[in-house]
C-alpha cells in the first residue's frame, strides 16, 4: 500500500498495461463481471416491479399468495431471500469458472510437456 | 443497575480488546485496512457489524411498529444495496482500489483534484451517517440509565475515540464482529421468545421499574349525538370529568377536560403521592405548587388537565379520545399527563391488537404462535392494530404534544404507504417513495464504511465470500426486524415520544436481564457504526486530502497520526451535532446519508469502472454536483422546513428524499463535462 510518489507523471497507456497485466493474471475477470451485471439487472427488475406494483397498485399488495400471507410480505421476504440466493449462486459461478479455467491450464501444461 | 453493570463491562470489554489489537496499527496498513489479513467469515460478519447500524436496529423496528410495512421497506432497501455493491463494484473496485473510494477513481485517473472531492463526499457522508448515530446513541442512552442525552452522545464519543484513534481497524473489524454476532443471536432470542409466547389482545407488560402491569386503557367517551353544540353537562355526566374548553386546530378538534384526583401527604408534608392513569405518581410537595389545587372536606385534590380528541365513529356520532400529552410552558416547565414530569410520571406505552382476523385460524389467548401464522395474523383486514398518533397545538401560551392511538387494519398496516402517504395519488409522495428506494438501492455501495472493507481481506475471492457471509447475515436480521416491529406492537411497548425505543421495549417485556443485555448490544450497535464510519473519516481526510491533494510528503508515522488526529476531531464534531440534533428521527437523518451517497460517489463509481470517455473534470464535477444537488434538496424540502420551525407547504421543493433528482443530475453532469473536456484529457495526458 505505498504511495506512488510519481503517480502524477504516469501516462494511462501504463495504466492500460496494468489492467491488461491483472486481466493475464486472471482470465476470469471479464466472466466474473459480466455474471456480476447479469444478476444485477435480474435483481433490479424484479427490485424495480415491487416499486412499481406499490406505486401504481398499491392494492395489489394485499392479494394473498401463499401461506396465508400478502403479496407484500411475501415480495418484501423474497427480496431478501433472492438476493442471498444470488449471492451464493455468483459465487458458485466464479468458482466453477476458476476450476474449469485451472483445469483447462493444468492440462495446456501437461500437453505442453509432452 | 443490571444495564448498567452490563454497559460498563462492554466498555472495559472493548478497550481491552483495542489495546490489545494496538500492535496491528503501527503502519498505514495495520490502522486502515488490518494489513489485509482478516479472515473472510470475520470480515464478512464484521461488515454487517458495521453496516447494521442504529437506523437498523433502532429506527427500523421502530418504523415498523408505529407505522407497518414501510419500515420493512428500509430493510428491503438496505439489503438490496448490497446486490449492487457485490455484483457491479465489488470486483472492478478491488481491483482497483487501495484504501478509500478515491483511491479507487484515482487509480484511472492520477488526479490530485479527484482526491479533494472525493476526500469532501466522504466527509459528507460520514458526518450525516454519524449524526444519526449519535442521536440513537443519546435516544437510547437517556431512558435506559436514566441520564440526559448529551450524557449518552458523549459516553459513546468518547469510547469511539480512544477505541478508533487508539488502534484503528484492527480493533474495529473485532468489535463490529462481536457487535454483529450478539445482535443477531439476541434479536432472535426476543423473536423466539415473542413467537412462544404468543400474541392476545389484552397483554401484561412491565412498567418503568420493571414491574409487571397490564396496559392503561384508554377511555372513549360517546356524545351519541353527531350535531354540535354539545350539552358537556350531560355528556360528561356519567364520568370523573368537567368540560373546561375546546378548540380546533391542525384541522382537528380537541377537548379540554379536567378531573381531580387524591393528594396524599407524607413525611410531615414535604413528600406527595397520587394516583394517575394507574400510575403512582410521587414526589417533593414543592411540585404541588404547579398544580390546580382544591381542598374537599379536608382532603387534598389535584386538579388534572386532561386532553381528548373529538372525532366522528363510523356512525357519525361524536366521540372523545382519551390522549395523552407533554406540555412545555412559557417558563419552560415542562408536564406530562398534567403532572410535573418525573422519572415515574411518564408517558404511557401503547399499541397492540384489538382484534383479530379469521384468516389464520388464531384465536390469541397467548398460545405459541408459527412465524408465518403471525404475519398472517397481521395482514387480515379483519385484524385490527393500534397505532400511537402524534400532534402538536398551542394553547393558553403552551406548546402541547397530543398522543392518542387509531386503529388501524391489518392490510393497510402490511402493504407500503402507511409512512410515505403513496396511496392516495399524491404525485409528490410517490416520488418520494421512488427517490427513497432508488438511494437505498444504489447509496449502499456508495458508503465510504462500506467500500473500505472490501480491502480488509488477502484477495477476490476472500472479498466475494465476505459480501455472502455479510448478505446472508444482513438478510437474517432484517427479517426479524419485521417480527421484532411487529412483537412490539402486539406486546403494547410503543413509546409515543420515540419510535426508536421499540426493539428494546420488546426485550424488556420478556424480562429485565434480556432487556440490559439489548441496551448492551444496542450500545454496542452504534459504537461499531460511528467507529468505522470515523475510520473511513480519518482514511479520507490523512490519505486523500494531506497525502494525495496536497502532497504533503508524510511518513507512514504521520500518516497515522494524521489520521487518528482527524478521528479525534471527527468523533468531537459528531458529538457535538449529536447534542444539537436531539429530536430528529435516526431513519429520516440515515436515509439522507444513502440519498447523499447514492447523489455523489455512486455516478462516479459507476462510471469510473463502465465508461471509458469518463475525464477527471467529469468525476469531480459530478460527485461535487451530486453533494450539493442532493444537500440543497434536502435543506430545502418540507421536513427540514418542519425543523426550522416553518411549515411543510413553505419549502422551497416538495421533495423531501432527493435521490430521483440529484442522482441523475449527477450522472448527466459527468457525460456532459466529460465530453466537453474531452481536449482536457489530452491535454492532461500531455502534461502527464
Amino acid at each position: 500500500m505505498e504511495k506512488n510518489s510519481a503517480e502524477e507523471t504516469i501516462p494511462e497507456t501504463e495504466l492500460d498495461k496494468d489492467t491488461a497485466i491483472i486481466e493475464e493474471a486472471d482470465p476470469n475477470v471479464k466472466y466474473r463481471e459480466k455474471m456480476g451485471l447479469i444478476l444485477f439487472f435480474i435483481y433490479g427488475f424484479v427490485y424495480s416491479v415491487f416499486v412499481a406494483v406499490a406505486v401504481f397498485n398499491v392494492e395489489l399488495m394485499d392479494t394473498v399468495v401463499m401461506f396465508e400471507l400478502n403479496l407484500s410480505i411475501f415480495y418484501g421476504l423474497g427480496l431478501i431471500i433472492l438476493a442471498v440466493f444470488l449471492a451464493a449462486l455468483y459465487s458458485l459461478l466464479c468458482n466453477l469458472k476458476n476450476r474449469a479455467t485451472e483445469k483447462a491450464n493444468n492440462s495446456a501444461q501437461k500437453s505442453g510437456s509432452i | 443497575m443490571l444495564a448498567i453493570i452490563l454497559f460498563v463491562l462492554f466498555i472495559v470489554f472493548l478497550l481491552g480488546l483495542s489495546w490489545f489489537f494496538y500492535k496491528q496499527s503501527k503502519t498505514a496498513d495495520g490502522y486502515f485496512v488490518a494489513d489485509g489479513q482478516i479472515h473472510w467469515f470475520v470480515n464478512g460478519v464484521a461488515l454487517t457489524g458495521g453496516y447494521l447500524s442504529a437506523a437498523s436496529f433502532l429506527g427500523i423496528c421502530g418504523m415498523i411498529a408505529f407505522h407497518g410495512f414501510d419500515g420493512f421497506l428500509y430493510s428491503i432497501g438496505f439489503l438490496s444495496g448490497w446486490v449492487v455493491a457485490l455484483f457491479v463494484v465489488a470486483e472492478p473496485f478491488r481491483r482497483l482500489g487501495k484504501y478509500t473510494f478515491a483511491d479507487a477513481l484515482a487509480a484511472r485517473f492520477h488526479s490530485k483534484s479527484i482526491h479533494f472531492a472525493a476526500s469532501f463526499s466522504t466527509l459528507m457522508i460520514c458526518i450525516f451517517y454519524l449524526v444519526p448515530q449519535m442521536v440513537g446513541a443519546g435516544v437510547l442512552i437517556e431512558p435506559l440509565l436514566g441520564i440526559p442525552h448529551y450524557w449518552g452522545v458523549i459516553i459513546v464519543g468518547a469510547v469511539v475515540i480512544v477505541v478508533v484513534a487508539g488502534a484503528g481497524m484492527a480493533s474495529t473489524t473485532y468489535v463490529q464482529f462481536i457487535k454483529a454476532s450478539m445482535m443477531i443471536s439476541f434479536s432472535a432470542v426476543i423473536v423466539g421468545a415473542m413467537l412462544f409466547r404468543g400474541i392476545d389482545t389484552e397483554v401484561e407488560t412491565r412498567d418503568i421499574t420493571g414491574q409487571t402491569v397490564s396496559p392503561y386503557e384508554f377511555q372513549t367517551i360517546e356524545t351519541e349525538t353527531d350535531s354540535p353544540p354539545f350539552q358537556w353537562e350531560e355528556v360528561l355526566a356519567k364520568t370523573e370529568y368537567i368540560f373546561k374548553d375546546k378548540i380546533a386546530q391542525r384541522e382537528q378538534k380537541w377537548v379540554l377536560l379536567q378531573k381531580k384526583a387524591e393528594v396524599h401527604l407524607h413525611n410531615d408534608g414535604e413528600k406527595f403521592s397520587l394516583t394517575h392513569r394507574g400510575q403512582d405518581i410521587s414526589g417533593d410537595s414543592d411540585k404541588l405548587e404547579e398544580l390546580e389545587l382544591k381542598e374537599i372536606e379536608e382532603e387534598k385534590y389535584a386538579l388534572l388537565p386532561s386532553w381528548w380528541k373529538l372525532s366522528q365513529d363510523s356512525d357519525d356520532n361524536y366521540q372523545l379520545k382519551e390522549l395523552q400529552d407533554i406540555t412545555i410552558e412559557r417558563r419552560r416547565r415542562r408536564q406530562v399527563n398534567g403532572l410535573p414530569a418525573s422519572f415515574d410520571n411518564r408517558l404511557l406505552l401503547v399499541g397492540g391488537l384489538s382484534e383479530f382476523g379469521p384468516r389464520s385460524d388464531y384465536e390469541g389467548n397467548n398460545k405459541p404462535i408459527g412465524p408465518l401464522r403471525f404475519l398472517s395474523v397481521f395482514s387480515d383486514p379483519e385484524t385490527q392494530v393500534k397505532l400511537p398518533t402524534r400532534d402538536v397545538i398551542d394553547y393558553g401560551g403552551a406548546r402541547i404534544q397530543l398522543f392518542g392511538q387509531e386503529p388501524v387494519q391489518g392490510n393497510i398496516l402490511m402493504r407500503p404507504g402507511g409512512y410515505f402517504e403513496i396511496g392516495n395519488g399524491n404525485i409528490w409522495n410517490q416520488l418520494n417513495f421512488i427517490s427513497l428506494m432508488l438511494a437505498l438501492f444504489f447509496g449502499t455501495t456508495a458508503l465510504p464504511h462500506v467500500l473500505i472493507r472490501y480491502y480488509t481481506v488477502k484477495d477476490d475471492k476472500s472479498a466475494r465470500k465476505s459480501s455472502i457471509v455479510a448478505i446472508s447475515s444482513i438478510g437474517l436480521f432484517y427479517i426479524l426486524t419485521l417480527y421484532l416491529g411487529l412483537g412490539a406492537i402486539a406486546s403494547g411497548v410503543l413509546n409515543p415520544l420515540s419510535d426508536n425505543m421499540s426493539a428494546p421495549l420488546l426485550a424488556r417485556a420478556f424480562g429485565e436481564v434480556l432487556f440490559a443485555i439489548i441496551t448492551a448490544i444496542a450500545f454496542a450497535t452504534v459504537l461499531g457504526t460511528v467507529a468505522g464510519l470515523i475510520v473511513a473519516a480519518s482514511g479520507a481526510v490523512s490519505n486523500d486530502f494531506l497525502d494525495k491533494f496536497l502532497n504533503l510528503d508524510m511518513s507512514e508515522k504521520t500518516k497515522v497520526l494524521a489520521a487518528r488526529s482527524t478521528a479525534f476531531t471527527v468523533g468531537v464534531i459528531s458529538v457535538i451535532l449529536g447534542i444539537l440534533f436531539r429530536g430528529v428521527n435516526v431513519g429520516f437523518l440515515v436515509g439522507w446519508a444513502f440519498a447523499v451517497a447514492a447523489s455523489a460517489n455512486l455516478p462516479a463509481i459507476i462510471m469510473v469502472v463502465f465508461w471509458k470517455k469518463a475525464t477527471p473534470a467529469g468525476i469531480i464535477s459530478s460527485i461535487l454536483v451530486g453533494v450539493v444537488a442532493s444537500i440543497g434538496i434536502i435543506l430545502m424540502g418540507p421536513d427540514m422546513f418542519e425543523i426550522y420551525g416553518l411549515t411543510r407547504a413553505d419549502a422551497w421543493v416538495p421533495l423531501t428524499q432527493p435521490a430521483i433528482i440529484s442522482m441523475p443530475l449527477s450522472f448527466i453532469t459527468i457525460v456532459v463535462v466529460s465530453l466537453l473536456t474531452k481536449q482536457g484529457k489530452l491535454n492532461e495526458k500531455h502534461k502527464l
